[in-house]
């Protein structure tokens, strides 16, 4: 988690202190869940998913880039992560990939190997992150591996689709 | 015949995750390492120019030549071969990288491992004696 992460959850944790100790009833606390969430975002099951997601994707980029050419330039590995990454790892190659060529990267696949099997439609988007959570850490781990630290977010708008945000982080 | 001396293996920002030296070169240790460093330097020299991961001879001196090989991932694993051999051939170098690349996959595999530090396994142990007897 970045420092500025961190910040804003130590703030968080703080606040939900002071507000704990008021609390007398527990209708009270269901308020407060933004801030709980804020405040334990280190612990919950999406960061820790995530983290695991992180040190798969480290392993098994260094599988699949075993036998392909060497990755140069940053396009070359976002485009190997999007085709020879995405078959191995999700089953099938993304359906479309977009870029502002400032270091934001959309990628969309349609039909979503852990969504698939999920109802379609609206209905269950909002509990769908969890799910997602270790896609992403794969995603980032692979890009970290190959050199490129990268923040990656998932939205749902309708199940079985899902666009990968890839944020890559300017490099020092 | 001697023939291959040491294999390292390096990390992305050169810390080094593994290194064995042929038994009968252990009292050479120091010459070797030193040479090795130097040869890391080439490395990052060449890793730019190249279009593939293998990286051909990095360096020589009067004792020994070393190889170079840089995965995506920015792991460099660096050969160092007795300079007076000349039985090994650029395929057979190739090979060697290629099968220290998968014992390298199936050690990170490890769900023990922590990846960035040193590598212990027995596929590179067994790897490195098949080498090391090889060179005899």
């Amino acid at each position: 988690m970045s420092i500025e992460g961190e910040k804003i959850r130590m703030e968080a944790k703080e606040k939900w202190g002071e507000i704990a100790e008021a609390c007398v009833d527990s209708s009270e606390v269901e308020q407060y869940t933004g801030l709980i969430h804020k405040a334990f975002a280190h612990a919950n099951s999406e960061t820790q998913l995530e983290t695991i997601g992180f040190r798969v994707g480290q392993v098994l980029v260094e599988k699949v880039s075993k036998d392909s050419p060497k990755l140069v330039t940053e396009l070359e590995i976002v485009k190997f992560i999007c085709k020879e990454f995405w078959s191995a790892v999700f089953g099938k190659q993304v359906d479309n990939l977009r870029t502002n060529h400032q270091g934001v990267y959309v990628v969309q696949d349609n039909k979503f190997t852990t969504l698939r099997c999920f109802p379609e439609g609206t209905q269950y988007v909002k509990s769908s992150g969890r799910f997602l959570a270790l896609p992403c850490g794969i995603l980032r781990g692979a890009l970290d591996s190959l050199n490129i630290p990268a923040i990656v977010t998932a939205t749902v708008e309708s199940i079985p689709a899902v666009k990968f945000q890839l944020q890559i982080a300017a490099k020092a | 015949m001697a023939g291959i001396i040491a294999i390292y293996i390096y990390g992305r920002e050169n810390s080094r995750l593994f290194h064995a030296v042929n038994p009968e070169e252990l009292g050479n240790v120091c010459d070797i390492e030193m040479f090795v460093f130097c040869s890391l330097d080439i490395v990052d020299e060449k890793v730019v120019k190249s279009n593939e991961m293998y990286l051909g001879q990095l360096f020589t001196d009067q004792r020994y030549k070393s190889f170079g090989f840089v995965t995506n991932t920015g792991v460099k694993i660096v050969l160092v071969v007795d300079f007076l051999n000349s039985t090994l051939k650029d395929q057979d170098v190739r090979s060697i990288f290629k099968r220290f690349h998968v014992f390298y996959c199936k050690t990170i595999s490890n769900p023990f491992y922590t990846i960035g530090s040193p590598l212990h396994s027995r596929w590179l142990d067994d790897g490195c004696k098949e080498i090391f007897a090889k060179s005899e």
